[in-house]
């Protein structure tokens, strides 16, 4: 899915990003890149700082410590410099309920130099979004769809998805997965696409990038993640009481004879170490994101 | 009985504080009635009443568990309440029984406990049943969905206006307490069946629980697409359209209502005169009465929305601003100039809509002179000078710019992150006028004392003082959040100082130009030039922009 690109141009940079609410760090050190055409799967728990991070990229919050970059430019120095070219949609909405659809679209053009009113128009249509509805009348799927709308009309060159489809029926998730495919799809565009539905992170990104309690724990590519992720069963000579302490095993299940690893690396290193505990590989498989997520939220949380 | 406290806990619960102070403030009273009388001035006394309809009204708006705006259609009674299960009866009567018993025992024990013994013949019963049908009022409008949220909100205005008038009126003409009593008690009966009716109807009304619209409705394949307007030509009149449906176009609205409220009585109020045996003239004797009310009007009320009246749409859930709005690609500095330029629009248009107005009422014939119709411009206008006349008109310039100043320095409390600091901000304004006030008639000011000129230049001086340093603060707070604007800064420095230079000099000259004896003594120069100066606003526009600089980026 990730399209080359001869010299990769960042359009995001966070270093070293550091946010505390009270005595809590909500982000603790944060560096991340974001290359030109990415699509990034932030994930992680409620609470784990995506929002925060997202919030830092439109120059919502200021940096406490470290710095942000989105195309080049600080978003709090220069909103109108960094927000005309990100469309943004979040699981709140937060549109003005009192405007109706046609002046939703009227007003959001203004902002944009890029908007394609054929592409609004179109999707407007695909949406079922009548020009005189009010927001306010409208379900919150529609209102979901009225977002993206405005999100997308302008062909943002970064689309900033804070989890968008929350909430939301399996027809409007169709929807949004459908608008980030086609933002994929025109060349040269980037999304970040926040979400606790893994499946749909899985189906998009070419990237994930795992926060748990402000710290950035896991930053690749999804298919080298899946590639290196692996469940692996084995059987023990004699029962066990506790999982058997191997580094790279990030995850244990089981008890007795017969326990089962979420195993980062090569499985060679586990089949010795499991052998020198008198054990041995009995299957090895592939695991899914889920899978991966929780067991690295389950480490982090230990 | 234990469900009826359940139901009444859950809804007060949120203004528990609010209670507990405003019966404070109430013993409060009760103990300082008991003093002896020299001990609290007459002024001050007047000032401690004041907090009492702004605390009783608040704490009688827990008992109709708010949490929908007014002018929205759904119920404003606690969704999640309304789906327990219980009758409509237990979830409509204990708090109605109860907002009523508070609003009642509050005015009997603020009239007969601190009013009385200070000497003020108040009324007891008429007014504690007023204070039950605003109560039943409330909660029978506001529990009840309407189609339309809009018109509920002038249900409500109208209502209110209604029930609070009335008894004044009434009194006003001699009707008995036990005839005004008479007519709350059939009120309360009618607002506490309607309330009950709008609960149920709340209930059952699948949009009415603020569950909102059909969760349902997905893509309609009669989509209607309309493309009639004209695109806006750049973000600053977008955002200067968004400003005047939210807050440019209030003033002139609401200007409107107010001048139509006022020309109602011009079908009613006329004084017929026999002329010659059995001809008459008539003339409408509320013109004369009335006309010189009307310049005022538009000044209340920017005042009360300069205050922060109409809740801001910006702000969201408490210090956070609604991202649609925070993450438009425009400079705050654009934001607040749109906001500024819709304000000043709507503060013309309603300049324009008041003379309209002035000049129809100043024709129509208003008194009978030597047996003919005379109207307010016959009569008053006609024969002035030329110079007065053109010193109407510097009034009339210098009462639309005060009026423009009055809602642009409220535009800092839209601004304001926090909900609890923009509520705050008109109850700390109001109740410290009326101290500044209460303080001057305790002090016994004399404007006529020949000295007065002297310590009120001096005040003004100090306040001008003021308000510099606070705008030289607040600009260095600005220049830090913002590195680049100390252009800006220099550019609104030069703008107050040309400003306050022409309203100086309007001032100076109307003060000049006004009959000798016209103004007090104290309106000498250069305490008019001061106070002009002291009007335009400086600090609060910086405040502005830093209330919308922390709230976008925080």
């Amino acid at each position: 899915m990730k399209r080359g690109c001869l010299v990769a141009e960042k359009i995001v940079e966070v270093h070293d990003l550091v946010r505390t609410y009270g005595r809590r760090r909500a982000l603790d050190g944060v560096s991340l890149t974001i290359e030109r055409g990415a699509v990034l799967g932030l994930v992680g728990q409620n609470g784990a700082g995506k929002t925060t991070l997202i919030k830092h990229l439109l120059g919502l919050l200021r940096a406490e410590k470290g710095s942000v970059r989105v195309f080049g430019l600080d978003p709090v120095a220069d909103p109108p410099g960094v927000l005309s070219k990100i469309g943004y949609l979040s699981e709140e909405g937060d549109l003005p309920l009192w405007m109706r659809v046609d002046e939703l679209v009227r007003y959001s053009a203004a902002f944009y130099p890029g908007w394609d009113q054929q592409y609004a128009d179109k999707l407007q249509k695909e949406f079922g979004l009548s020009s005189d509805s009010r927001l306010g009348t409208l379900s919150k799927g529609q209102r979901a769809r009225a977002g993206l709308l405005v999100a997308l009309a302008f062909r943002p060159e970064l689309l900033l998805l804070d989890e968008p489809s929350s909430g939301l029926d399996p027809i409007v998730r169709r929807d949004i997965l459908g608008a980030i495919i086609r933002t994929i799809a025109d060349e040269g565009r980037t999304v970040l696409f926040s979400s606790h539905l893994l499946s749909e992170v899985e189906q998009v990104s070419d990237r994930v990038v795992m926060v748990q309690a402000g710290r950035v724990v896991l930053d690749d590519d999804l298919a080298h993640i899946k590639e290196t992720h692996h469940r692996v069963d084995m059987v023990f000579g004699e029962p066990r009481t506790d999982a058997p302490a191997i580094d790279g095993a990030i995850a244990w299940e089981g008890g007795g004879k017969s326990w089962s690893a979420l195993w980062l690396g090569e499985t060679v290193q586990l089949e010795a170490a499991i052998a020198a505990m008198g054990g041995r590989i009995v299957h090895t498989s592939g695991v899914s994101l889920d899978d991966i997520f929780v067991a690295h939220a389950s480490e982090g949380a230990r | 009985m234990n469900t009826g406290f359940v139901v009444l806990r859950l809804m007060v619960h949120r203004f528990r504080r609010l209670y507990l102070v405003f019966s404070c403030y109430l013993v409060g009273l009760v103990i300082l009635a008991h003093l002896p009388k020299e001990w609290i001035s007459e002024p001050i006394a007047g000032l401690l009443c004041m907090p009492f309809m702004l605390g009783l009204l608040t704490t009688v708006f827990g008992f109709v568990s708010m949490e929908a705006d007014i002018a929205s259609p759904s119920s404003a009674y606690s969704p999640w309440m309304l789906r327990l299960p219980l009758r409509t009866g237990a979830l409509a009567v204990f708090p109605m029984v109860a907002a009523s018993v508070w609003g009642a025992a509050s005015w009997i024990v603020f009239a007969s406990c601190y009013l009385r013994p200070r000497g003020i013949d108040a009324p007891i019963w008429w007014p504690a049943l007023l204070f039950i049908a605003l109560a039943l009022s409330l909660q029978s409008i506001l529990w009840c969905p309407f189609r339309r949220g809009e018109i509920r909100l002038i249900i409500a205005i109208a209502t209110t206006t209604a029930i609070g008038l009335f008894g004044l009126i009434a009194a006003g003409y001699d009707w008995s307490s036990e005839k005004i009593s008479l007519v709350y008690a059939v009120l309360c009966v009618a607002f506490a069946g309607l309330a009950w009716a709008g609960l149920a109807r709340a209930r059952t009304s699948p949009s009415a629980a603020r569950v909102g619209p059909d969760e349902t409705q997905s893509a309609s394949p009669q989509t209607r697409i309309r493309r009639t307007k004209k695109a806006f030509r750049s973000p600053r009149t977008a955002q200067f359209w968004l400003e005047w449906r939210r807050q440019g176009r209030l003033l002139p609205m609401l200007t409107s209502f107010g001048l139509a409220a006022m020309s109602l009585p011009l079908l009613l109020s006329h004084e017929t005169q026999s002329v010659y045996g059995d001809e008459s003239v008539r003339a409408n004797i509320w013109i004369s009465i009335a006309f010189p009310y009307l310049p005022w009007i538009p000044l209340l009320f920017a005042t009360v929305i300069g205050m922060g009246a109409r809740p801001a749409d910006i702000r969201g859930t408490e210090g956070v601003y609604h991202l649609y709005h925070a993450t438009r690609p425009m400079s705050s500095r654009d934001m607040y100039r749109a906001k500024t330029h819709a304000i000043t629009a709507g503060v013309m248009l309603t300049a324009l809509i008041t003379i309209g107005t002035m000049l129809t009422w100043a024709l129509i014939p208003s008194g009978i002179e030597n047996g003919s119709p005379t109207s307010y411009y016959g009569k008053n206008l006609a024969t002035l000078a030329p110079a007065n006349m053109w010193l109407l008109v510097g009034m009339a310039v210098a009462l639309t710019a005060w009026t423009w100043r009055n809602q642009t320095v409220g535009a800092f409390v839209d601004y304001l992150p926090s909900k609890n600091a923009a509520r705050a901000y008109p109850a700390v304004v109001v109740l410290g006028g009326a101290a500044a006030l209460s303080f001057s008639q305790e002090l016994r000011v004399d404007f006529q004392d020949a000295n007065s000129p002297l310590w009120l230049s001096a005040l003004f001086g100090v306040l001008l003082l003021t308000k510099i340093g606070l705008a030289a603060a607040f600009s260095l707070k600005l220049v830090r959040l913002r590195p680049a604007s100390s252009g800006d800064l220099i550019s609104a420095l030069a703008t107050w100082a040309l400003f306050a230079g022409i309203a100086a000099a309007t001032f100076g000259w109307i003060a000049y130009a006004m009959p000798k004896g016209a103004l007090p003594v104290a309106f000498q120069h250069p305490v008019p030039e001061l106070f002009a100066a002291l009007l335009v606003p400086l600090a609060r526009p910086f405040a502005a922009r830093i209330a919308l600089e922390c709230g976008r980026h925080r």
